[in-house]
């Protein structure tokens, strides 16, 4: 199934500029997993061997996927997953 | 506006976010407040730090931007700060605030204001700005924290800023006023949980987001044990690798 998964900027060079993308998977690890075949080197960005990366957040819809079952949450068609890292600059 | 507060308002970075905020804030009824920034106004910062023009270069940032508060009304006690919010200076700096604001270009300062907003027990605004992206976190007493959020400092190859990315000279104005909105929502007492809001200039987007507190979050449960911990340079040093 495929979802909409929304791209921040510092991320945008691997996606070559798309601020939003489709990605396949009924999870987020799976999603993720997509993304990384699609885009190499997104996966890196977001994980390391613990799961998410701690300076990266990933919403489903407008929930942190930390408070619903992290990279094993469901995904359904049409919903969206948003990027959210650390960013400092102005 | 209701809620009388005797600490000054502590404006953190007087860059391309510092600039909107002090000019929102300036039409305020603030009673006190301090600009805080140790940087000096250069001819690459005049495209998106829209207080300052070419007669500014090389002048103190927080002096220039308290003589343009004035100019815009600002009737309320002006501070300057002519110094970098480092560990060292923190909470000295910060010391009787009653709300803290930010808009600096570098993460482990955006830490370190976190922390000192936890440790004074005071709400606190972090907003940062890349690219098109930018963010806003307003937080409310004993609502969730940056930490919360962003754990810890990240890698420095890891941590894109705007001197390394660039930034949108528009997009820091649209995101500094709404910094300075969510303070006076959060003086008003109209946020009760801490909220994120993230904007995509290029698409001309913005969500909000209510963010819940990490259940193992170190400076919360600091924060709800009244706990104080040290401010010292090595908490604000990017982790080894």
């Amino acid at each position: 199934m495929s979802i909409s998964v929304r791209i921040p900027t510092p991320l945008r060079t691997l996606t070559a500029g798309q601020d939003e993308v489709t990605a396949e998977g009924t999870t987020v690890a799976e999603v993720v997993a997509d993304l990384e075949a699609r885009f190499p080197g997104v996966r890196d960005r977001l994980l390391d061997e613990k799961g998410v990366r701690r300076f990266v957040n990933l919403f489903l819809g407008d929930e942190d996927i930390r408070f619903l079952e992290g990279l094993s949450t469901s995904v359904k068609p049409g919903e969206t997953l948003t990027i959210v890292p650390a960013i400092a600059g102005g | 506006m209701s809620g009388v507060l005797l600490g000054p308002v502590v404006v953190i970075g007087l860059g391309g976010l510092g600039a909107p905020i002090a000019m929102a804030l300036a039409k305020s009824n603030i009673a006190a407040i301090r600009l805080v920034d140790g940087d000096t106004v250069e001819k690459s910062n005049l495209h998106r730090q829209v207080l300052f023009t070419a007669a500014d270069v090389h002048a103190p940032k927080a002096r220039v931007v308290a003589e343009a508060m004035r100019r815009l009304g600002f009737e309320g006690v002006i501070e300057v700060a002519e110094r970098f919010f480092v560990p060292e200076e923190a909470l000295e700096i910060a010391r009787d605030a009653s709300m803290l604001i930010e808009g600096v270009d570098n993460l482990p300062c955006k830490f370190l204001v976190a922390d000192v907003a936890a440790l004074l027990r005071v709400p606190v605004v972090h907003s940062a700005a890349i690219r098109w992206e930018g963010t806003v976190l307003a937080k409310p007493p004993g609502g969730a924290c940056y930490r919360c959020l962003f754990e810890d400092i990240p890698h420095g190859s890891e941590a894109p800023n705007c001197a390394g990315e660039g930034v949108a000279g528009p997009l820091v104005g649209v995101v500094g006023a709404w910094a300075a909105d969510r303070l006076l929502a959060l003086r008003e007492g109209a946020l009760e949980a801490t909220e994120l809001a993230r904007f995509d200039g290029w698409a001309g987007a913005v969500r909000r987001t209510l963010v819940r507190p990490r259940e193992n979050c170190a400076l919360c449960a600091l924060y709800a044990a009244g706990s104080s911990f040290p401010i010292d340079r090595t908490r604000y040093a990017p982790p080894l690798t």
